[in-house]
């Protein structure tokens, strides 16, 4: 089917992929994703298969993808014809993931032109199948994600036990083999202090919870994603139903705990927002952490519409540009890491320039 | 205590996760906490949940070396990717290929038990897909938790007409049910 594309060079004409065209209703819920596991029976998963079985493996599912089952132009990256910054940049994006990138044997991406829809081939296992897009949207997403899934079952037998459901590489993943996540911008709940507990009471449902951004539980511009732990034992819907009634309270929460700082803490709270816009409008040096920090606080102020000439998707636009590989593309060179906070300082001064 | 993951150091960093209502202990040393960390797993920790889970299971059952050797779990090869529960340990509990489900069974059974909210599927199944019948699967899905809904609103009208839609959506798809190739379907090649 489709040719090997030799770069990513034309994905960053996308703008913010799955942060773009970011509306009002995308304040709070900056995006969803819908993944599903899926395998091919009697075939060893890729953690198990050689190289040469992998690249087979690759070969047979890229060949049941096109642009039709796809619902839109579908574009193939192989991890091992691209140039590391490449690899990155999809990772960079949540086009790929890190395990992904790290064994680029046999491993194969592919995207569709807006993308909102990708599937990386010998990740965990065989096909990971991603719908993601901006805002609160699962069940939409979970719909197209589910009749592309419908489509390549026609031409791919998929591994799947009457009792078990879709046999996944991690029993964790085993039954719908769906993972369903929201990422949250939650600056009023850190702040105020109370985003600890919240935590709690998420892991208490059953939902794991994790800083988007930064090392580990080390989170930085107040981030979170949240996704379902279980799979197996509650249909797609009813998971799906579940979890959108959590994340419909957390919205609640967040909303609330903003109004309570303007209230409680007027100055506190503006501080941090003008502060965070004055030292990213001018400031020559940043490193990423302080960066997603600071856009963290102008997000919030256009949320609150307290700045004229500064929208949403700027703010989006630069969360993803401020990355390393996105700026060392964007700068045209590898840089050092001293020399990366030189060009994120540089780029934030530039595109908040028309702010304020 | 002992490290989980190195078994070598002292545990100094004890993490708490709780899954279906079962509280989960994590112990860790400086060093490998410092390392799960770094691959972003200590804080989603949950996707991880399989190696502690195996970890665990293995150990308790053999302290010493010598028992380890003829503890009758360790002995079991899947006979179609020829993993062990050893390699199972050693890819942070990843199976081998679709047939160690069956290979290791009542070990997975076990896993499914405390990550897993219930044993069995209710979601999609390919075979109805392929029979073109996805949309009425789908459907059906929707019906039994609109029904649920009713119930507990007591809806009772709307309730019976709900369950009327559920019988003849059944009956729609009871033919390729019946038709359903065996479960081991080109699981061993
Ligand atoms: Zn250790
Ligand atoms: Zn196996």
């Amino acid at each position: 089917m489709t040719t090997p594309e030799k770069s990513v060079d034309f994905l960053l004409q996308n703008g913010a992929s799955f942060l773009a065209a970011a509306d009002a209703g995308c304040d709070i819920a900056v995006s969803s994703r819908i993944r599903l596991a899926r395998n091919l029976a009697g075939i060893p998963f890729p953690a198990c298969a050689q190289d040469e079985l992998r690249r087979e493996i690759s070969a047979q599912i890229c060949d049941a993808v096109n642009s039709r089952n796809f619902g839109g132009k579908v574009h193939l990256f192989e991890m091992e014809a691209l140039l590391p910054l490449d690899r990155e940049i999809l990772f960079e994006r949540h086009l790929a993931s890190r395990e992904f990138i790290d064994r680029p044997q046999g491993a194969s991406l592919l995207v569709r032109t807006d993308e909102k829809l990708a599937l990386m081939v010998n990740e965990e296992d065989h096909l990971r199948l991603q719908g993601i897009a901006p805002g609160f949207c699962l069940k939409e997403l979970y719909q197209a994600v589910s009749l592309v899934d419908d489509r390549l079952a026609k031409k791919l037998d998929f591994a799947f036990d009457d009792k078990l459901g879709y046999l996944t590489s991690c029993p964790t993943n085993v039954g719908t083999g769906m993972r369903a996540s929201v990422m949250l911008h939650l600056p009023a709940l850190t702040l105020s202090g109370r985003i600890g507990a919240t935590i709690q009471g998420i892991n208490k449902l059953n939902l794991a919870v994790r800083g988007i951004y930064g090392e580990g539980s080390d989170n930085r511009g107040n981030f979170y994603q949240v996704s379902n732990q279980s799979t197996l034992g509650e249909s797609e819907e009813e998971i799906i139903e579940r979890f959108s009634a959590v994340i419909d309270q957390l919205i609640n929460f967040e909303r609330g705990a903003r109004i309570q700082l303007l209230e409680k803490d007027r100055f506190g709270w503006l501080d941090f927002v003008g502060r965070s816009f004055g030292i990213l409008r001018y400031a020559y040096k940043l490193t990423s952490g302080e960066a997603l920090n600071y856009l963290s606080g102008v997000r919030a102020g256009v949320d609150m519409k307290l700045f004229d000439r500064l929208n949403a998707t700027t703010v989006n636009a630069l969360w993803l540009s401020i990355q390393s590989a996105h700026l060392q593309k964007l700068t045209g060179r590898i840089l050092t890491e001293s020399d990366r906070d030189i060009q994120r300082a540089a780029l934030c001064r530039e595109r908040l320039r028309a702010g304020a | 205590m002992l490290c989980d993951r190195c078994k070598k150091n002292e545990a100094t960093i004890h993490i708490e996760t709780i899954h279906n209502g079962k509280r989960v202990k994590t112990n860790l040393c400086a060093e490998c906490a410092k390392l799960e960390e770094a691959k972003g797993a200590l804080a989603a920790l949950g996707f991880n949940l399989a190696e502690v889970l195996f970890q665990k299971m293995t150990n308790k059952s053999a302290a010493p070396a010598e028992v380890q050797k003829e503890d009758p779990a360790s002995a079991v090869i899947c006979p179609v990717c020829h993993w062990t529960l050893e390699k199972i340990k050693s890819h942070n509990g990843q199976l081998g290929c679709p047939n160690c489900y069956q290979a290791f069974a009542p070990m997975i059974e076990d896993v499914i038990g405390k990550v897993q909210k219930g044993s069995s599927h209710a979601g999609k199944r390919p075979d109805v897909v392929r029979a073109g019948q996805g949309a009425d699967q789908m459907e059906l899905r929707k019906q039994k938790s609109l029904l649920a809904d009713l119930l507990r609103r007591e809806e009772y009208e709307d309730a019976a007409r709900c369950r009327d839609e559920i019988r003849r959506l059944e009956k729609k798809l009871a033919k390729p049910a019946a038709k359903r190739a065996p479960k081991t379907k080109g699981q061993t090649k």
